[in-house]
């Protein structure tokens, strides 16, 4: 009998609509706990839009209309009324494609988020979770001894690094991830896969990537999506050497862009 | 299945498949010229094995190769990756069937004509259903056909009966004429050989499984 405690996020029914366009039709898929989700699938297959989901962000676009059931830790539904969406930000954090601390200081940027949602009690405890989030997100040696340096001035691997920082600062259940390497060179994207190997530890990921190789490196489940459908799902290394459908076969091995 | 959208990869895949469809070509040619020598001890064949042998040794080179630089460049996944590992596993087989081939055809052309004809037919019949083995094999490897795989794995096991029968009705003849020892340990080897090609074929048999299914299965299970 399946554990539904073991489940971060379960999605059913789900239905997006941008206007009368349908971008997302009919998808079920459910994010174990502490485990890496990657979801691919070619260009305007609905893998971004259904992550968007996933925290509401598609909530600002006017035209966008989103159905089915949310239910986050088989408990809470993340699209009821009732639910403040600050509180949902809190628990599910987002990185995304480019980039985009804040221009304030390195230390600002991680510390805003405890700041605004009441985390840290004392300046002495904000102080101990902005070297602890920095030290999660790996970049804390780098950037000890210039904490009030202003944040773009780091490189982007470091400034994507500081995302993850600012993103775990407020001690999230899930953190989403948008193409989180797509701007980075090899060394900063391999230093960023190992920092998702260990924050799985302690959060589930669920991470976007148009990169196949990423995406059997870092994630345990697959989730293949083609023109709005949900073609497969499963074990990353079943996906990755012997795909049920056919479909997926051809998309990953390079048989259609 | 789909061409790549990569041609210089499809390419690639294509040449390996084409390098082992030559190379099983060639290797049931030495088999088939080998089983013949058993009978006709015609020396004749031995340098054309020997020679269909060193071919078989570079078709295994080029696929080995090949496959390293499409792991390297390509980094295949999926039905590719599994294509390459096939690849690279079978040419093995095929290039040690290759061997049995050219040892077992130098031992009956140098054996003397001693032993009772029933003993040489039955050791032509085992290779003729060797040869006949390995022949299916490949088809089932150049169909993509698992049942035909199973049912190759299946025939094996009565390779490997055939082989024991004749091994005992030799060592019988060997202990009560002591002169034909030497021309009879001759033929336990080249009964040997034929046995231990039925290992590869069934090897490649499991190759072909993993192949199509993506798993390597537990074939004592389908054992008859």
């Amino acid at each position: 009998m399946v554990d539904n405690n073991n489940f971060a996020m379960k999605t059913n029914n789900v239905y997006v609509h941008y206007g009368n366009k349908m971008a997302i039709n009919n998808v079920a898929l459910e994010f174990p706990k502490n485990e890496v989700t990657s979801l691919i699938g070619p260009s305007g297959c609905g893998k971004s839009t259904f992550l968007r989901c996933l925290n509401r962000m598609n909530d600002v676009i006017d035209s966008c209309k989103v159905e089915g059931s949310f239910i986050m830790n088989n408990t809470i539904d993340i699209y009821s009324d009732d639910l403040p969406i600050e509180n949902l930000r809190e628990k599910i954090g987002m990185v995304f494609q480019k980039p985009n601390p804040f221009p304030k200081s390195i230390y600002e940027n991680v510390a805003y988020g405890p700041k605004i949602h009441g985390i840290a009690s004392s300046q002495s405890e904000l102080d101990d979770l902005v070297k602890e989030s920095l030290h999660r997100a790996g970049l804390y040696d780098e950037v000890k001894d210039r904490l009030t340096d202003v944040a773009t001035g780091l490189s982007g691997g470091q400034q994507q690094r500081l995302c993850i920082a600012r993103a775990i600062s407020i001690k999230p259940e899930i953190i989403l991830m948008d193409e989180p390497c797509s701007a980075l060179d090899p060394i900063a994207t391999a230093k960023i896969e190992d920092l998702i190997n260990e924050l799985k530890e302690n959060y589930t990921i669920i991470i976007v990537t148009h990169s196949m190789s990423q995406a059997s490196r870092v994630s345990t489940k697959t989730a293949f999506f083609h023109l709005g459908n949900l073609i497969e799902e499963g074990d990353t290394s079943k996906i990755f050497t012997k795909p049920d459908k056919e479909q997926t076969n051809d998309y990953i091995t390079g048989r259609f862009g | 299945m789909k061409e790549h959208t990569d041609k210089n990869f499809e390419s690639r895949l294509t040449a390996i498949r084409d390098q082992l469809s030559e190379m099983s070509a060639v290797v049931e040619k030495q088999l088939s010229l080998a089983t013949n020598c058993i009978k006709s001890k015609d020396s004749d064949f031995s340098e054309t094995i020997q020679s269909l042998d060193l071919q078989v040794d570079d078709f295994e080179k080029a696929v080995r190769d090949e496959c390293f630089e499409v792991l390297t460049l390509h980094r295949p996944v999926a039905s590719d990756l599994r294509l390459v590992f096939t690849a690279l596993k079978v040419s093995k087989e095929m290039e040690r069937i290759g061997d049995h081939c050219r040892g077992l055809s130098n031992k009956a052309i140098n054996s003397k004509s001693d032993l009772e004809p029933e003993i040489i037919e039955e050791l032509t019949a085992l290779g003729k259903s060797v040869l006949s083995l390995v022949h299916e094999v490949f088809d089932s490897l150049f169909a993509g056909n698992q049942e035909k795989a199973k049912e190759s794995w299946r025939r094996d096991l009565e390779i490997d009966k055939l082989y024991k029968s004749i091994l005992k009705t030799l060592i019988d003849k060997m202990e009560k004429n002591e002169s034909i020892v030497e021309s009879g340990t001759h033929h336990i080897l080249i009964a040997k050989s034929l046995e231990r090609i039925g290992d590869h074929a069934a090897n490649i048999a499991e190759e072909v499984i993993f192949n199509i299914s993506g798993q390597y299965q537990d074939l004592e299970k389908i054992r008859i």
